[in-house]
């Protein structure tokens, strides 16, 4: 082989090399991998809003936010454990926190990019030493076993990291607002979350039962309501009408 | 008048050959940067990794200095060919003509120097440095504020490419074509019938097998590209919906002309930036709206004529009103809150996914 020909040879592998090198800076440094998304790339952008006040916090942001990283897993309404496995995310009080202040009476409405609703409460959001034993914190999820979106296809998702790792359909019960609760824990688990909404004194109404009153010559008499334990007394003077009674 | 063939500097034959070369260099730079695009991709990295194939560019220009051996020949094949990128619709514009012409005065600087030019290790060093001052020169004209150790990494990654593939498979792609007959060199050798020896080229070796692997990809790369990727004949005023949507529609700026908003924005992107302007345009959530997405899309590629494309969430695309579709020669779309790599010219589809 001829000198020229050596010499080209070695600055090619040398050239390789280099390109290789760089390629691995670029890939592994200067653009941190995350589950085959730079993260640099916005993958997800979530809309905070308070009133009038929409603060969107973007992928890249929320990764640069402090996360806590825990297993957790929770039940579908039949009971069978769905999605076990490390959760990585934020706490939802900190994006809530990026927009407004949440008092006692507030709620927080998280909302999927299919519009699918969830309602938290303030214990939900920052959860006394009961709540937290039974649900644990309430985090937005950006990563689920190593996994980002768009890999991860049900991120950025509402997880709860209770210390059993277990969120049950009883924690569920227990630490949810009777109107909101819909015999799942799974559920109260947003995939795909676009928007946080913080609703000031808005919580709604308990669940309400109906009662049956007659016509007005039964003014004044408390009779044939479906729970009499609940009834209030009402004046009806139309025909037959349906009454709602609070149960409480 | 002398006419004679000794008056000039580059003979018929010369100029046809500098052609040809730029030709096929200036019309296979939209399937280069395509590739640079793939590349980005697959390594995972918004921009940069392109890079790793500039040498691509500079390789007609080492192709032109090697088979004709006269001063200028690079230079006037860079020039040529830089006019050929941006009359084929260069997203640099008419500075792809300055870079290209410093590509072959670099070449030609340094084949002049040296005294041994046809060697190996020539084309390698000054095939690099011509690809790496694509870097530098983007830097001196655009300077996009990316850190100086990002740019240093660029402008190795060029070098590496230059010497890659201009200076070696330049170099292999010379010796094949003047074995094979394909040009005649003036440092072929000529046996006594006064017939170039043309016998070697039968006897394959690493060296020629390698530039005839690297042609047919190449090859067969552009065919497939120019093929199934390179739109060049659309309509650039109109622009297609399609995908996972109600009601795919193609559309012009004048069918949503009312909704016309006025943002500004700075890109940003690794070689390029340009500073805050007003631009113009239709958010692209009010066409997205128009074309009724399904409730199972998640995506939205923007892509461009030339193939090179743009992901966007499609939840972020319908609430961000800062990402909008400009026109002008053509639609390109506007993407405030996202690098300049999300901002893609000559747009003519937006597929749902």
């Amino acid at each position: 082989m001829q000198r020229d020909t050596k010499i080209g040879l070695a600055i090619l592998i040398i050239a390789i090399i280099s390109a290789a090198s760089v390629l691995m800076v670029l890939r592994f440094f200067v653009f941190p991998p995350n589950d085959g998304q730079n993260p640099s790339m916005e993958t997800f952008r979530i809309y905070v809003i308070d009133g009038s006040d929409t603060v969107t916090i973007t992928s890249t942001q929320i990764a640069d936010m402090s996360y806590i990283e825990a297993n957790s897993s929770f039940q579908n309404r039949y009971y069978n454990w769905r999605n076990p496995g490390t959760y990585r995310g934020v706490l939802i009080s900190a994006l809530i926190e990026q927009v407004g202040t949440m008092d006692s009476n507030d709620a927080v409405k998280v909302i999927a990019s299919d519009g699918y609703p969830q309602f938290y409460s303030y214990d939900n959001i920052y959860p006394n030493t009961t709540f937290l034993e039974l649900q644990g914190q309430l985090i937005l999820a950006y990563e689920y076993n190593g996994s980002a979106p768009p890999s991860w296809s049900d991120g950025p998702r509402t997880v709860f990291l209770p210390d059993d790792e277990a969120y049950s359909v009883d924690d569920a019960n227990k630490t949810t607002y009777p109107s909101w609760f819909d015999d799942t824990a799974g559920g109260r688990c947003v995939k795909n979350v676009e928007t946080i909404e913080l609703l000031h004194d808005a919580y709604p109404p308990p669940p309400q039962k109906i009662a049956l009153s007659f016509p007005q010559y039964y003014l004044g008499s408390p009779i044939n309501t479906f729970d009499s334990s609940l009834f209030i007394c009402t004046y009806v003077y139309s025909p037959m009408v349906f009454h709602i009674f609070q149960d409480e | 008048m002398d006419y004679s063939a000794s008056s000039y500097h580059f003979r018929t034959r010369d100029l046809v050959t500098i052609g040809v070369l730029s030709a096929l260099g200036g019309s296979l730079s939209t399937f280069i940067g395509y590739l640079g695009q793939l590349l980005n991709t697959a390594i995972g990295t918004p921009f940069g990794a392109g890079q790793f194939l500039s040498g691509l560019h500079v390789f007609w220009l080492i192709l032109a200095a090697g088979l004709l051996r006269k001063s200028g020949a690079a230079s006037l094949t860079g020039l040529l060919k830089g006019f050929v990128e941006f009359f084929v619709g260069s997203t640099h514009g008419i500075v792809i003509i300055i870079i290209s012409l410093i590509q072959g005065l670099i070449i030609d600087g340094g084949l002049t120097l040296v005294r041994q030019r046809d060697s190996l290790p020539i084309y390698c060093i000054f095939g690099g440095l011509a690809a790496a001052s694509n870097v530098i020169v983007f830097q001196l004209l655009y300077f996009s504020g990316v850190p100086v150790v990002f740019v240093l990494l660029l402008v190795l990654l060029a070098l590496s490419s230059g010497v890659i593939f201009a200076g070696y498979f330049g170099k292999a792609t010379i010796d094949l074509l003047i074995s094979a007959n394909v040009v005649r060199s003036i440092h072929s050798q000529v046996d006594t019938n006064g017939t170039i020896a043309s016998s070697k080229f039968y006897q394959l070796n690493p060296y020629k097998v390698s530039a005839v692997v690297f042609l047919s990809v190449l090859a067969f790369g552009a065919g497939l590209y120019g093929v199934f990727i390179w739109r060049p004949f659309v309509n650039p005023l109109q622009c297609e919906v399609r995908g996972d949507v109600s009601q795919p529609f193609f559309f012009t700026y004048s069918m949503f002309a009312e909704s016309e908003v006025t943002i500004e924005a700075e890109l940003v992107g690794s070689v390029t930036y340009i500073p805050a302007a007003n631009y113009t345009g239709i958010p692209l959530s009010i066409i997205l709206a128009y074309a009724q997405p399904s409730s199972g899309a998640t995506k939205v590629v923007v892509f461009a004529s030339d193939g090179y494309s743009a992901t966007f969430y499609l939840s972020a695309a319908i609430n961000d009103h800062e990402i909008i579709l400009t026109i002008d020669d053509g639609f390109r779309l506007i993407a405030k809150n996202y690098p300049g790599s999300f901002w893609v010219e000559k747009v003519t589809s937006l597929v749902v996914e």
